[in-house]
């Protein structure tokens, strides 16, 4: 069955994500089953004029994350065990080392980047802070904050470019 | 927003920070906009590659299995069930052929860039993403209602104390009107009680029987009062006038008009010449008064002291 097909590339990339954003691995299975439901159920609304198939997966898994991470902070959340150091090579051999090849570029890329607006691309991206959250965060002025922002987003675009592999 | 905070606002987008007002706003924005629809991509595709940088970690065979067996209980429609665990209740022809029906596309292109969910049941690019379109709606309405809750609950305050502005406007106003009062009835009881102050009694005439009137006055500041009671209402265009008559000749004072009831309170400052006038007299005068009297006519006249 070819759902599982799609399952076995992305779910590992998926799963690690939940895992970063959540610190939970308990959320992160909940999460990330409620992430395959969706995208199969809005599959049909998928438009790949619109976005890479990878970016779209990838956004609707972090931010459905992120939702559990908010509501799950105002329960006044229990520190869970940490798994994102877990790292498991499965899969396909040669879609793993499009995988390592696709993180050396976006580390690279994110290594050029000034420590400053890197921090606000991980608040914002992980940690799921709006600007003014990470302006009051920061206690920078929320100019500063999205100028940091922005500025670190263009780089981060123009270093990627197409260096990317697709394992997308 | 204008077109250049819209372009600012697309890093922030794909990073997930923008508040819930700007990102509606973006979305209106994108729809018509081909240009920044292109950058809100590529930001959104910075911000996706950010995941690379997480390792990936090995589903357990137990969640593999709850995921599979989850879409098989949730059939999906044309049009795409929206809604989180959203139950369609499929036919039962929309089953499990359509599981492996819609995925064939994946398994079969191992290419670079494989169709996340092709199927030839459900169309892959729909022309307008019905589900979508509500999804963003119901954002939009949600939006709105909050924001008319926000602006009525504005409203209701800014009135509130506008009314409060208004009834201590009102407040401090009477209590200046009081202030006043109370100085005008400081300034008669001293006038009163002034050693050199003189009080005539005027009497009505024959055209006005029943009025009469006291005038009060300083002799050395010439500070005066006149009472009077009775007077006949004035006709439009017309007011009462006071003359100080002194060596038979009419020196002009204030003009004035009594109330419903004749009443009047004037204050007047007599002039020098009139401080000693034997004779004090009340005449109907055009309402801006006259510098000698236009009538013969009295209506009070003080009896010659």
């Amino acid at each position: 069955m070819a759902f599982a097909a799609l399952h076995d590339r992305y779910a590992h990339i998926l799963f690690g994500l939940m895992l970063r954003i959540l610190h939970s691995r308990v959320d992160a299975e909940d999460v990330l089953q409620e992430v395959f439901l969706q995208v199969w159920q809005r599959a049909a609304n998928f438009d790949e004029t619109r976005g890479r198939p990878f970016t779209w997966l990838v956004t609707l898994a972090r931010s459905r994350a992120i939702d559990r991470l908010r509501s799950s902070n105002a329960r006044d959340r229990v520190a869970s065990e940490a798994a994102h150091d877990v790292m498991e090579t499965i899969g396909d051999a040669a879609d793993e080392a499009i995988l390592a090849e696709n993180r050396e570029v976006v580390r690279h890329a994110l290594a050029a980047i000034p420590e400053d607006q890197r921090r606000t691309l991980h608040l914002a991206y992980f940690e799921g802070l709006t600007q003014t959250e990470i302006a009051s965060k920061l206690g920078e002025p929320l100019g500063t904050v999205k100028t940091r922002m922005r500025s670190g987003m263009i780089k981060l675009r123009d270093l990627i470019g197409n260096r990317l592999g697709s394992a997308r | 927003m204008n077109h250049e905070e819209y372009k600012e606002a697309l890093a922030l987008e794909a990073l997930g920070a923008l508040e819930a007002a700007e990102r509606l706003a973006l979305e209106a924005h994108l729809e018509t906009r081909a240009e920044c629809r292109r950058e809100a991509a590529e930001m959104r595709d910075a911000a996706a590659a950010l995941a690379y940088t997480v390792a990936p970690v090995a589903v357990p065979a137990a969640l593999r299995t709850r995921i599979l067996e989850s879409i098989k209980a949730h059939p999906r429609t044309i049009g795409g069930g929206e809604g989180d665990g959203n139950q369609n209740a499929g036919t039962p022809d929309s089953h499990g052929a359509e599981v492996s029906n819609a995925a064939g596309g994946i398994g079969d292109s191992r290419d670079r860039q494989p169709q996340v969910a092709a199927s030839n049941v459900v169309p892959l690019r729909p022309r307008a993403s019905l589900a979508g379109a509500l999804q963003s709606w119901v954002g939009a309405i949600a939006a709105s209602i909050i924001i008319a809750v926000l602006v009525g609950a504005l409203v209701v305050q800014w009135r509130r104390n506008n009314d409060l502005r208004a009834e201590l406007t009102q407040l401090s106003g009477r209590s200046d009107e009081i202030q006043q009062q109370l100085a005008r009835e400081r300034e008669e009881r001293e006038l009163f009680s002034a050693p050199d102050t003189r009080v005539v009694a005027l009497a009505g005439t024959k055209i006005a029987p029943r009025a009469s009137a006291r005038l009060a006055y300083e002799r050395g500041s010439g500070r005066a009062v006149l009472y009077t009671n009775n007077l006949p209402p004035v006709p439009t265009g017309k007011a009462y006038q006071l003359w100080f008559i002194a060596g038979g000749k009419p020196l002009p004072g204030a003009v004035f008009k009594p109330d419903s009831e004749g009443h009047a309170t004037l204050r007047e400052t007599v002039p020098t010449a009139g401080r000693n006038a034997s004779v004090f007299a009340v005449t109907l005068e055009p309402e801006q008064g006259a510098s000698t009297p236009t009538t013969d006519a009295m209506y009070l006249l003080s009896g010659a002291s």
